[in-house]
């Protein structure tokens, strides 16, 4: 049986947990996401801008009462590479494989 | 969260935990439920008593009231926006539902009246009443506005056959028990957590 390789950007752990949180979600904060992943501010932001260089988030940022806020969501192609990963992870996990 | 290399099953864990943290997101303080059962709870009252009443009187259509309520909607909505730090899939399909029920309400009230159609409007109403709230009941895992809307339907029934006065206030004990009743248990739910979260 042929293994399939995990993306490397989504093999991590923050990157993944992000990733499997907007993926249930239209639209997120930057503050709910830090809150749910319990990440620290400067990690998160770090890990954010890789997904989104990779083309798997968007992220938009914003002034609302003068706050800036910045807000993800997950890209087509953050999708696609997601369900990739999930499938290579069972390609895996099969008993036998 | 700190960085380490990943085992399948730590990745199928993050995987499964975040999914389920985002299927749960519920931000709702009950606010709007209040506001709009209230509101059409007083509304009916008053056509209630106007019709009913003898020498009772209001200065002005009661259902006009309802433009207060939407003012202070937009009021609330906007300085809640804040506190709602994720926009779930479910909440959007919830915004589009009350939206149809809003517009459904509004054709029916505006044009229904125009056209005169009288008496059928009340059980029509309460109809109405029950499907947006038992879809948000059902969609929302909510079992308070899943009563509420099923006894809006059950009020329904009874107006169908009860033709009276009366008619008003059973309108109105149908939006106590849609939105008044679960709008107060989702407030002291949405309290609870916040008092939890230490915020």
């Amino acid at each position: 049986m042929e293994f399939k390789e995990l993306d490397p950007i989504l093999h991590s752990q923050l990157r993944l947990a992000v990733m499997s949180l907007l993926i249930g979600l239209r639209e997120a904060d930057f503050t709910f996401i830090r809150e749910k992943t319990n990440a620290t501010a400067g990690n998160l932001s770090v890990q954010l801008n890789k997904l989104r260089d990779a083309g798997y988030i968007e992220v938009t940022k914003l002034f609302r009462d003068n706050y800036p806020l910045t807000s993800c969501k997950v890209t087509s192609k953050g999708i696609a590479a997601f369900e990739n990963y999930v499938q290579a992870l069972q390609s895996y996990m099969k008993p036998g494989g | 969260m700190e960085e380490k290399n990943l085992t399948h099953e730590e990745s199928i864990q993050i995987i499964n935990s975040m999914i389920l943290t985002a299927r749960n997101h519920y931000y709702e303080n009950g606010l709007s439920a209040i506001l709009w059962g209230v509101t059409n709870v007083v509304c009916f009252v008053l056509a209630y008593l106007m019709s009913a009443v003898k020498g009772f009187s209001f200065p002005f259509n009661p259902f006009f009231l309802m433009g207060i309520t939407f003012v202070l909607q937009l009021y609330f909505d906007r300085k809640e926006r804040k506190y709602r730090t994720a926009k779930t899939y479910a909440g959007e399909m919830n915004k589009y539902v009350w939206l149809t029920f809003g517009i459904a309400v509004l054709i029916l009230t505006i044009a229904g009246g125009i056209a005169d159609i009288g008496y059928i409007v009340l059980p029509l109403l309460l109809l109405l009443f029950g499907m947006p709230t038992f879809i948000t009941g059902c969609m929302n895992k909510f079992s308070p506005f899943i009563i509420g809307g099923i006894i809006c339907w059950l009020l329904c029934i009874v107006t169908l056959f009860h033709k009276s006065h009366e008619t008003y206030l059973l309108v109105a004990a149908g939006a106590v028990a849609a939105w008044v009743i679960p709008g107060f248990i989702l407030r002291a739910q949405f309290n609870k957590n916040k008092l939890n979260n230490g915020v």
